[in-house]
């Protein structure tokens, strides 16, 4: 009698065990950003740009330069505004586009401005535009 | 013949997978042309795809999880900062600069540009095999790195509970961290596995040549994921020799030349990142000094005591701390036990047997390492302007190895009772 409630016991931890693990895989998946059409076109290039950026605004900003075929652009300052008034070069902006818009570079000596603001740039010439993203070119 | 190319392969797949993956790595400094990247890449995921199929028939709950592990990374992109601003985008250079000499040419200083290259080298070669570059498919590399330590520890393993514990590790302690394409997970992985190896080698008398090989390649992938493994491959082998130089001159001695061939690969990329790199113009400052600055801020934090308290709270309140703690104690409580009288305090053998005091060793040198890092690092100019910032993002990730430790500790502890 003893060695079956034993057996049980086992069992039963076997399947607790086992559901906890189930739950856990689906946490780490929701935490992961997890999609399944990702999988599913997970050799197409570009393919999870837009979930690991997380930012729509600097996702426009990556898709204007890649859209356009810009070898070198700069970013205007007021793109560049944080809560905690980081230097230039810590801010999630500066980041995500430098390492999303690669192989294209940015170069603070760039006539092509990207920018929020586009009275800043009147005497420029407007490229493209996407929400409130615009593209200068200042030659 | 066929079963003889098939037996080799089941033996040493595992030896053939690190050597693969070395052998990808050295090319890049070798040739310009990337076709290689094809050639390795694709014998490299083919090692793979046979180690988790030929351990499957053997353990059948653990590479289940890994390979839902393995979807799941497929299906998501990198969005944690280490992943995509270090490892991934480190990779994405190399997947389009056509030779080394380029690679520094565009690396903002926060990509860290003179750390090893080791993994990045390995995302742009899975990026190659499709031929173009996303944020999805590349870091399965880091997953690709993670399975061959995790098979390794758990083949010895004889007891089911054992294998749970080590699942927990797997998803609890670990969690994202094994597919979001940092390396810390790596760390630990190969940090275990390597106690694991030396352990084995000391208890098992007959030694082959392919034991040494895993352990070389250990000291040699160690060392090239991260400078923390450096320390962590130091740690260990200090630890090693305090325990078992005496008893065992002759390993040793062996294992001492092996330590300092596996040394080799991270020295030389040192070297080039010191004097080739930047286009030949040579990385001046690596990151290494520019977070310690010399240690000129240790005294200043070390006799901080609100940073020092805060430091030690971050280290051991947190989640991934507490649960191996919960493990480690549960399992040593059952090694301790008062005699009939209750007069006296007794304690089993196995508390202090020789892999048991390697991992304590382990533990205990690697975390002073550490605590002795963090206080120099602190306070970094390069930071943001936070207050104790890296503590407070970064402690239970550098203990990683640390938790893993206690958890081996205990699945020890569990195998060396006769049941």
């Amino acid at each position: 009698m003893q060695i079956k409630y034993k057996k049980i016991s086992f069992k039963l931890l076997y399947y607790l065990f086992l559901i906890a693990i189930i739950l856990q895989i689906i946490l780490i998946a929701h935490r992961s950003s997890f999609s399944i059409n990702n999988f599913f076109s997970f050799t197409k290039e570009g393919m999870g740009l837009k979930s690991g950026i997380k930012n729509k605004q600097i996702f426009n900003i990556v898709s204007l330069i890649k859209k356009n075929n810009i070898v070198e652009y700069n970013l205007s300052k007021e793109l560049y505004k944080s809560k905690h008034n980081q230097a230039k070069i810590h801010t999630k902006m500066f980041q995500r586009v430098v390492e999303a818009s690669y192989p294209s570079k940015l170069n603070t000596k760039s006539q092509i401005i990207l920018t929020s603001n586009k009275s800043q740039y009147v005497q420029c010439k407007e490229i493209d535009k996407i929400d409130n993203i615009y593209v200068f070119n200042c030659k | 013949m066929f079963l003889t190319v098939n037996k080799f392969l089941n033996k040493n797949i595992i030896n053939i997978f690190f050597f693969l993956v070395f052998m990808n790595y050295f090319s890049y400094f070798l040739f310009k042309e990337k076709l290689f990247f094809i050639f390795f890449g694709t014998l490299i995921v083919g090692s793979f795809i046979f180690m988790l199929l030929k351990h499957f028939q053997k353990n059948k709950l653990l590479i289940s999880v890994l390979l839902l592990l393995c979807f799941i990374s497929l299906s998501s992109p990198v969005s944690d900062w280490d992943g995509r601003s270090i490892w991934l985008f480190n990779a994405k250079i190399i997947f389009y600069v056509d030779n080394l000499k380029n690679y520094f040419s565009y690396s903002p200083y926060y990509s860290k540009p003179d750390y090893s290259i080791f993994v990045p080298i390995l995302s742009a070669t899975i990026a190659k095999l499709s031929g173009v570059w996303n944020e999805i498919l590349p870091k399965i590399s880091h997953f690709i790195l993670a399975v061959p330590p995790i098979i390794l520890l758990t083949k010895s393993f004889n007891k089911k509970i054992s294998l749970f514990i080590f699942i927990i590790l797997i998803l609890f302690v670990y969690e994202k961290r094994i597919i979001n394409g940092e390396v810390d997970v790596l760390l630990s992985l190969y940090s275990i596995s390597l106690i694991s190896l030396l352990s084995k080698l000391v208890n098992d008398k007959n030694h082959l040549l392919a034991d040494y090989t895993l352990i070389l390649f250990h000291v040699i992938f160690l060392t090239l994921l991260k400078m923390e493994g450096l320390a962590l491959a130091f740690c260990i082998f200090v630890s090693f020799y305090i325990i078992n130089l005496k008893s065992n001159k002759n390993l040793s001695l062996k294992l001492f030349f092996i330590f300092i061939l596996g040394y080799i690969p991270i020295f030389l990329w040192i070297l080039y990142t010191k004097y080739a790199g930047a286009a030949g113009g040579g990385i001046d400052i690596s990151t290494v000094q520019k977070m310690m600055s010399g240690g000129q801020r240790f005294f200043e934090n070390l006799f901080n005591l609100k940073f020092i308290l805060y430091l030690i709270s971050k280290i051991i309140i947190n989640k991934q701390m507490l649960i191996s703690l919960i493990i480690f104690i549960f399992v040593l409580s059952k090694y301790f036990y008062f005699n009939e009288n209750k007069k006296e305090l007794t304690i089993q053998n196995n508390l202090l047997k020789n892999d048991m005091l390697l991992c304590y060793l382990s533990i205990i040198s690697y975390t002073f390492v550490m605590m002795t890092i963090m206080i120099m690092v602190e306070a970094t100019p390069y930071d943001i302007q936070l207050q104790f910032w890296q503590t407070m993002t970064a402690s239970d990730r550098y203990f990683l190895p640390v938790h893993s430790m206690l958890i081996l500790c205990a699945i020890n502890l569990i195998e060396s009772k006769k049941s």
